[in-house]
């Protein structure tokens, strides 16, 4: 087919697109979903005046942020969200003063005006003073791809050095750190697999060759990092495992994936979406990459696998995480409607038996009412799952705030960040800890860290870049 | 004040929240079939399409004290689903790619192979020129129009449809980029 005319192009864009629209009715669901979570969200505390029109409260606001929060940043408490319905009563005025007790809004980055601000799309912490982010920089007309490391646990942030090329509108990419020094970095741009790594801290990075396949996770375990790839039904190619020593070294081949986990991304998709879970000589991989997700594990080290049962409904969003090799959490969610039906199950053998533990709406052919199975009260998909023990894991939300559940999974408590401060949807775009003290969540608009376990959480300094 | 306040002039009183939220959906409510087009056009999903229009519903009601006064909503509200769209992509990490409906596949609609080439060829298009050539030739814009949605120059937006242009005549001439 050829396109020689606007016309043409027209014609064929809309008849490309069309039969992509969501049906009849689509414009009031948007509506009433939107507005619903509107409603339930708490009135705020403070409201940011543009520039120019509110100096005075932002001046205000300001202070409170200051006397709250710290040359380093803010510091907010765990709060309970227990209104699961709408607040239909609304204030009549809202408040001109600032709150006595936090939770407290968030002030935009303070960045110098002619400084450009880096937005975080990947974090990984090795330690609690060793982190690695990877992101973009963007002036109105171009974003460029950025990595920064820091050894201060995020209170200075140094530029590296990354060459690699990437194509930005299309990639989806992530980074996982062993150390200041060992770092690799993966994904997809524009449809190709990368996989680079560096063990000097950036100072040089060695690219490892994936063929037509798409890098979809790493994971360190055993002193050595795995990578596991996919495949896209437009460049046919073996699903694989890769390992390498984590200090560097030449990357082996750990053979091909179980079948169940080794098939093409469907629907058109180029992102890769399968998960890696290592404990010791356990893993799991979850493929995501076919509309009915799979689970597989291997007890020694990657030589064998076996099939386990995956208790989420068929075409679920699911994240997998352990804290041993017997205990397994499984966050499941639909996307879609709001609340998104969402279920966290828990296994104590690795993941051959599932228990429900605790969900969200549960209409859209999840399982039916259950007693002892608690309620989640997000409204977001999880994308994010930090195991820390048989008790205590922490989820990130697409669309709400992160949760913490300290009895297994089957009541979630809302950490206190500021609802804007969780991205356009209100949801963060990951989190991790170290250890069970030291953890991390970040959202386009920063990064936060806890050395606490989560009681209080702190936004760390911009990144600034100047200005060319 | 507040920025309701600072918006609609020196009052004593603020409306209360449901009455400024009916006012916002009301202004809101024609520019919905134009958003989810161009998240249609931007994610060639339509649950992703649904979901990153509420949520720029939302960002927007959020944001909508940094809205200049007087301003158009519509190129603001365009921006804002624009800038949704880009975020869902970035944020498919670990998510299932879920079918619209059950035995979803491309050509469960009835589309042609060209039509499929050409939706994957739009997919594949840098996230600035994608935008650009969906708003210009499915929300069929003018140039200002697309340029303001777009946050870039006039000169810019042509720039940029010229380009994404040559890029989808080159993948359906079977071009490897």
């Amino acid at each position: 087919m050829s396109v020689n005319t606007e016309e043409e192009l027209n014609r064929l864009v809309h008849q490309a697109i069309d039969s992509r629209l969501p049906g009849i009715g689509v414009e009031q669901r948007v509506l009433e979903h939107a507005r619903e979570r509107i409603t339930r969200e708490p009135a705020p505390r403070i409201t940011w005046m543009p520039l120019g029109r509110g100096v005075g409260g932002a001046f205000i606001a300001l202070a409170v942020i200051a006397l709250l929060g710290g040359a380093l940043g803010l510091t907010l408490s765990l709060r309970n969200h227990s209104t699961s319905t709408p607040a239909k009563t609304a204030l009549p005025i809202l408040p001109t003063s600032p709150p006595a007790t936090p939770p407290v809004v968030v002030p935009p980055t303070a960045a110098p005006s002619t400084a450009l601000v880096f937005t975080p799309t990947a974090v990984s912490f090795a330690t609690a003073s060793d982190g690695w982010t990877i992101g973009q920089v963007c002036n109105p007309s171009t974003c460029a791809l950025a990595v920064y490391r820091t050894t201060d646990a995020g209170t200075r942030w140094m530029p590296v050095h990354f060459s690699a090329k990437v194509d930005l509108g299309n990639a989806t990419l992530n980074i996982r750190a062993a150390s200041s020094a060992d770092v690799w970095i993966w994904g997809a741009s524009d449809g190709h697999g990368l996989l680079v790594a560096t063990h000097n801290g950036g100072v040089s990075w060695q690219s490892m060759a994936v063929g037509n396949a798409l890098v979809a996770d790493v994971e360190l375990a055993q002193g050595t990092a795995w990578a596991v790839t996919t495949c896209s039904i437009p460049k046919p190619c073996t699903a694989t495992l890769f390992s390498q020593p984590v200090g560097g070294g030449a990357w082996s081949d750990l053979g091909a994936l179980p079948a169940a986990v080794g098939a093409p991304i469907d629907n058109n998709s180029t992102i890769p979406l399968a998960q890696l879970v290592r404990i010791g000589d356990d893993a799991w991989i979850l493929d995501a990459n076919q509309q009915g997700p799979a689970l597989v594990r291997s007890q020694n080290n990657g030589r064998t696998w076996m099939s386990l049962p995956l208790p989420c409904t068929v075409g679920a969003t699911a994240i997998l995480g352990a804290s041993s090799p017997d205990h397994v959490m499984l966050a499941c969610g639909n996307e879609g409607a709001f609340p998104a039906p969402q279920e966290v199950w828990t296994s104590s053998d690795g993941g051959s038996k599932w228990i429900l533990r605790s969900r969200e709406g549960y209409n859209s052919g999840f399982s039916p009412p259950a007693a002892n199975v608690g309620s989640i009260d997000s409204g977001g998909a999880p994308i994010g799952l930090a195991v820390l023990s048989t008790t205590t894991a922490w989820m990130a939300n697409d669309r709400e705030d992160d949760l913490v559940t300290h009895d297994g999974g089957v009541t979630w408590i809302h950490a206190a960040l500021p609802p804007d401060s969780f991205g356009g949807g209100g949801g963060a775009e990951g989190i991790g800890f170290v250890d069970s003290q030291h953890g991390w969540t970040f959202v386009p608009g920063g990064i936060w860290t806890t050395s606490d376990g989560g009681t209080t959480w702190h936004l760390l300094p911009g990144i600034t870049v100047p200005a060319a | 004040m507040t920025s309701l306040e600072g918006r609609s002039g020196a009052v004593d009183v603020v409306p209360s929240r449901d009455a400024e939220a009916d006012a916002f959906e009301a202004e809101l409510r024609p520019l919905l079939q134009e958003a989810v087009r161009l998240a249609t056009g931007m994610l060639l999903s339509a649950v992703e399409a649904e979901d990153a229009v509420q949520d720029a519903c939302v960002r927007a009601w959020r944001r909508r004290a940094n809205r200049r006064q007087g301003t158009d909503l519509r190129p603001w509200f365009l921006g804002i689903v624009a800038n949704q769209c880009r975020e869902v992509r970035r944020g498919r990490w670990w998510r299932v790619v879920r079918s619209d409906k059950p035995g979803d596949s491309s050509d469960a609609h009835g589309d042609t192979s060209a039509l499929i080439d050409l939706r994957d060829a739009i997919a594949r298009l840098p996230y600035r020129r994608r935008l650009v050539i969906v708003l210009r030739y499915y929300l069929d814009l003018p140039f200002d129009e697309v340029a303001a949605a777009a946050d870039c120059s006039i000169d810019a937006a042509k720039a940029l449809a010229q380009r994404g242009t040559a890029d989808l005549q080159r993948a359906l001439a079977g071009e490897q980029r």
